[in-house]
């Protein structure tokens, strides 16, 4: 911890420095007591006491000096004359025109005159800035349709000189009670331009408002006292929307409000950029019509695109229904991330014989508006065992993967998890419940292995067993019933004189050995069959061009032969 | 001198415990300002112009008109304000350079506005309203304020040019980039 400045000593200490010998006879005189530097404003009043009994002789005169910085540099000039501070009969003075630069420090030093009797130097330091209390704001008062609008002008608004630079920056506090009952004054920050509403019909209502630099510690004297009579609620126009609210979910922002009307009412939506609200200039016609919400039916409306996620923006609604319009709904402040909520994480878990394996993805990643772009995200999850009655457990991660482990092998484990941010204090919603048995505790990787290996090599014999099976049956089933060839005709001839064998007694037997020898014959008889054919029409081509071998180029010279003949 | 800073170390370790959660969304958020508002100083207005490269403005920059003992926590938090403030007060004036894009300053004013206000909420958490006396911060904040002076002045001297709004919009790069710096220390 570093000491404080030595300003700050010279500062606490109301410096009143010792006497200056400045020769002889001038300790007749009493110096001025308990001098000191009232500031409000840009207007400086010095005061002192001095007890001796009235003297109209007497005057009092104040010299100053001025401490700057020029280049890094301090320098004090020389004592001047302090105008408006010189023979004073009272014991005040004002010398506001002597002050030019509020943030540099001055001395101020006092002394009695009588005639050529002067008393000793009483010296005050101060810095204007440090010191300067606020004055009253300027007020004005406009009733209408029920509520009262409030227009402020800072303490020093058409002023040349300015204490108050940053007045965009003053935090206005409005105390308004009733004016006729006795309840407490209500107290109330309001912006330069506002309005107060909820308050009761055809009803005076008092108010004073002061300003306040909050970060400088600094409360302004209040106003004079106004009063204003509430109007009528305008209601026999059309009712203006009421309970406007924002719901958010991942930056989808939705604003909504009741449907009270039963003829055919339409709604515009308008926003307003909040910092609007702090300059000096009127806002009332910057606001923005959000593209979406132009003369809409429903009573709600998605302003997700219309607003950017840093900033703090004012909605209103207005219903209409024809050429009737209601006035604007009462205005809602949306700073986006404090209004958003967010949605669940979506949630992978694996698990093993003692610990589960979680991977998460950030909330809204899904809709291309990942909320860990906006918040400081980390994730709590739930879990517990499904089967008893235990309670819940907590852990807590920043990462997206990671993994709970100490847990009893052979259990349903059910977990759901939540995203949060702690700078915000804002928790997420809860994913679904996700639920997953850890595993045995004796399996290991290699017994995993090795029943894998051994149910495969199983598998692999069963199942070719069963193909072979399959296969042999189905040809024995094929043999039997489905014979591929029929006996030709010629075989039947055959048949028709059985030749006698001395083995076989039936007589299907032989048939059967008989097809087998002429398998060969079947085809060869064919080809005899279209050769006996094709001599009896063209008898120049040799036999011997056409062999077993060569069917097709047989069979097609036998179709051109053929449609040559049709020809 | 002892018993004041004792009271003052106990001071200032009341509010740190007071009010460390507000804390970290301060620098969360701060964070998040200083890089957006660097990105909108940089779209306004492009690059910085050639013709304005003679101009002589000799600034002291903030770096050097703030201590290194102004940068405790406390006092970071009064500068920060302040110098948000101030420079939101910059770009409200209505001599600002007509050519730069006017969407990127109403980004760049709104961000800053949520952020002084987020600040305000913070100062009035801390109820020190009743003590009178300059604090140890008072002088951080007089020092930011004589630096905003300077300023302000040149840009009056300039009448308003465009070359002496290009310079302040340089100069303000820079108060942000310190900016960033004075974050880091907010961190608990």
């Amino acid at each position: 911890m570093a000491p404080p400045p030595p300003e700050l000593l010279l500062l606490l200490l109301p410096l009143l420095l010792g006497p200056e010998p400045l020769g002889a006879g001038q300790m007749n005189l009493t110096s001025p007591q308990n001098v000191q530097v009232d500031v409000v404003n840009t207007n400086f009043t010095l005061r002192w006491s001095w007890d001796s009994e009235n003297d109209f002789n007497v005057t009092f005169s104040a010299q100053y000096q001025r401490t700057f910085e020029d280049l890094g540099k301090e320098e004090t000039t020389d004592w001047k004359e302090l105008s408006g501070c010189q023979n004073v009969t009272v014991t005040e003075c004002d010398f506001s025109s002597a002050m030019t630069s509020y943030l540099d420090s001055y001395n101020v030093r006092i002394r009695a005159e009588k005639g050529e009797e002067k008393s000793l130097w009483s010296t005050i330091s101060f810095i204007p800035d440090l010191i300067a209390k606020i004055g009253p704001p300027g007020v004005q008062l406009e009733s209408i349709d029920g509520v009262v609008k409030i227009n402020i002008s800072p303490p020093e608004e058409n002023q040349n000189r300015k204490m108050w630079r940053n007045d965009n920056f003053f935090t206005y506090n409005a105390m308004f009670w009733e004016n006729s009952s006795n309840a407490e004054p209500k107290s109330k920050t309001i912006n330069r331009r506002d309005t107060i509403y909820d308050l009761a019909p055809e009803t005076t209502y008092c108010l004073k408002v002061q300003a306040c630099i909050i970060s400088e510690r600094k409360v302004g004297s209040f106003s004079p006292v106004y009063c204003i009579k509430t109007t009528d609620k305008a209601w026999n126009v059309l009712p203006y929307p009421m309970n406007v609210e924002v719901h958010a979910l991942n930056m989808k922002f939705l604003l909504s409000w009741d449907n009270q009307y039963d003829q055919n009412v339409s709604f515009t939506v308008q926003y307003l950029s909040g910092y609007l609200k702090r300059l000096s200039e009127d806002y009332s016609d910057k606001w923005i019509t959000i593209s979406g919400c132009v003369n809409i039916t429903t009573t709600q409306c998605d302003f997700s695109s219309d607003i950017a996620i840093s900033g703090i923006y004012f909605l209103r609604v207005q219903a209409m229904n024809g050429y009737n319009k209601s006035r604007w709904s009462n205005e809602i402040k949306v700073d986006p991330c404090v209004v958003n909520e967010i949605g669940p994480p979506s949630v992978t878990v694996s698990s093993s014989k003692d610990s589960l394996r979680i991977q998460l993805t950030p909330p809204g990643e899904s809709e291309n508006k990942s909320m860990s772009e906006f918040y400081d995200l980390s994730y709590r999850v739930l879990y517990w065992k499904n089967s008893s009655a235990t309670e819940e457990k907590i852990k807590e991660e920043e990462q997206l993967l990671f993994t709970i482990s100490d847990l009893t092998p052979l259990v349903l484990y059910c977990l759901k998890v939540q995203a949060f941010s702690p700078a915000y204090k804002k928790d997420g919603h809860f994913s679904d419940v996700a639920c997953i048995k850890t595993l045995n505790d004796k399996t290991s990787p290699l017994t995993i292995l090795k029943t894998f290996v051994i149910a495969m090599i199983a598998f692999f014999f069963f199942a070719s067993f069963l193909i072979f099976g399959i296969y042999y049956i189905f040809r024995r089933i094929r043999y039997a019933f489905f014979p591929s060839c029929k006996p030709p005709s010629n075989i039947e001839c055959l048949g028709g004189q059985p030749f006698n064998s001395p083995y076989l007694s039936t007589s299907e037997e032989p048939t059967e050995n008989c097809c087998i020898i002429e398998n060969i014959v079947i085809e060869e008889t064919d080809q005899t069959d279209f050769k006996d054919y094709k001599h009896s029409k063209q008898s120049t081509r040799d036999s011997g061009n056409y062999s077993n071998d060569d069917d097709t180029s047989g069979t097609k010279v036998l179709e051109e032969t053929l449609e040559q003949e049709t020809a | 001198m002892t018993t004041l800073s004792f009271l003052h170390i106990c001071l200032v370790l009341l509010l740190t415990e007071s009010s460390s959660v507000d804390c970290n969304m301060l620098q969360f958020q701060q964070n998040k300002v200083n890089q957006a508002s660097l990105q909108l100083l940089e779209k306004m207005g492009g690059q910085f112009p050639v013709q304005c490269l003679n101009e002589n403005s000799n600034f002291i920059s903030l770096q050097n008109v703030l201590s290194s003992r102004e940068f405790q926590k406390e006092n970071v938090m009064v500068a920060i304000q302040e110098i948000l403030q101030q420079i939101f007060n910059i770009f409200s004036k209505s001599h600002i350079q007509t050519a730069w894009d006017r969407s990127s300053i109403v980004a760049f004013q709104n961000g800053l506005h949520q952020q002084i206000e987020l600040l305000k909420t913070w100062f009035d958490g801390e109820k020190k309203m009743e003590t009178t006396y300059p604090q140890n911060e008072d002088f951080t904040r007089l020092k930011v304020k004589k630096y905003f002076r300077v300023v302000d002045n040149f840009l009056k001297e300039k009448q308003y040019s465009l070359c002496a709004w290009e310079i302040i919009r340089e100069e303000m790069r820079r108060c942000f980039l310190f900016m960033d710096q004075l974050t880091k220390r907010l961190k608990n």
